[in-house]
């Protein structure tokens, strides 16, 4: 039960960890407990979020969205496809300098999962057969490139400065 | 719906932050002492989630406080405008109840 305190937020440990530990302790240990426990945690972290954070999901949701759409579309032409995963990992890598690396992958996901989909419902418009799924990780690399792009004008930025 | 003093706009924690709130109206109180009050009052077993959950709600609200202490089992002590929250539901279920029994004696 103890260790089910770690899937809390920090902020919310570090103000009622304490306390809440102690109440865990002393507490019947059980499955509903745990159950109400977990539920606990997900609604301390959906509080937790912040107006940010809800727009940068937003922003890598819209991002996700409009690249596997590019590549669920595409022929042999993925230049569309490398743009935007330039453009929408530029963004991040600014914004989020220590997770460039994470956005980039997950940008990145939406080109293997909607070529999967495109050979689940064997729509390949132009392409007489499928590409092999592995042939995708090519597509990490505008990923990366975009999001280090970021990084990397943040970094001059704030060299600048200083 | 709206709900007297303050205590509405708290989801499904409206109702446990209430028992919170009477429970509280005691006198202070720590975490497992609030819920084993709850308990006996109104047969509520609140889980410990539940229970932190109202907690924290109702202390970012300022419904209530942390009394200082050194101990780790922090008390908490309802605040005026905690105080005032609770009696304004209770006011508000007093009229439900009251309205509740008159139409079923009717009935």
């Amino acid at each position: 039960m103890r260790n089910l305190l770690r899937l809390y937020p920090r902020s919310w440990r570090e103000r009622y960890g304490g306390e809440f530990e102690l109440v865990l302790r002393a507490w019947t240990p059980g499955p509903r407990a745990a159950l109400d426990v977990l539920w606990g945690a997900l609604d301390a972290h959906l509080r937790s979020i912040r107006p940010e954070t809800v727009l940068r999901l937003a922003l890598l949701a819209a991002g996700g969205a409009l690249i596997a759409w590019l590549n669920y579309q595409a022929t042999d032409d993925v230049q569309p496809v490398a743009a935007a995963l330039l453009l929408f990992g530029f963004p991040f890598g600014l914004h989020r300098p220590t997770h460039a690396w994470l956005y980039a992958l997950l940008l990145f996901a939406a080109v293997p999962l909607s070529g999967a989909w495109a050979d689940v419902v064997s729509y390949h418009p132009g392409v007489p057969k499928p590409a092999p799924f592995y042939e995708s990780i090519v597509a990490l690399m505008p990923a990366l490139l975009g999001a280090y792009t970021g990084v990397a004008i943040r970094w001059i930025a704030s060299a600048s400065r200083a | 719906m709206k709900q007297g003093g303050g205590i509405g706009g708290l989801g499904r924690f409206g109702e446990p932050a209430v028992l919170v709130l009477l429970s509280l109206a005691e006198g202070p109180k720590h975490g497992y002492a609030i819920a084993t009050d709850i308990d006996v009052v109104s047969g509520v077993r609140l889980g410990p989630g539940t229970l932190y959950g109202a907690i924290s709600r109702l202390d970012e609200r300022g419904l209530i406080e942390a009394v200082p202490s050194e101990d780790r089992r922090r008390p908490y002590r309802l605040t005026p405008s905690g105080a005032e929250a609770l009696r304004g539901h209770l006011a508000m279920l007093e009229r439900v109840t009251t309205t509740g029994q008159r139409r079923l004696a009717g009935a």
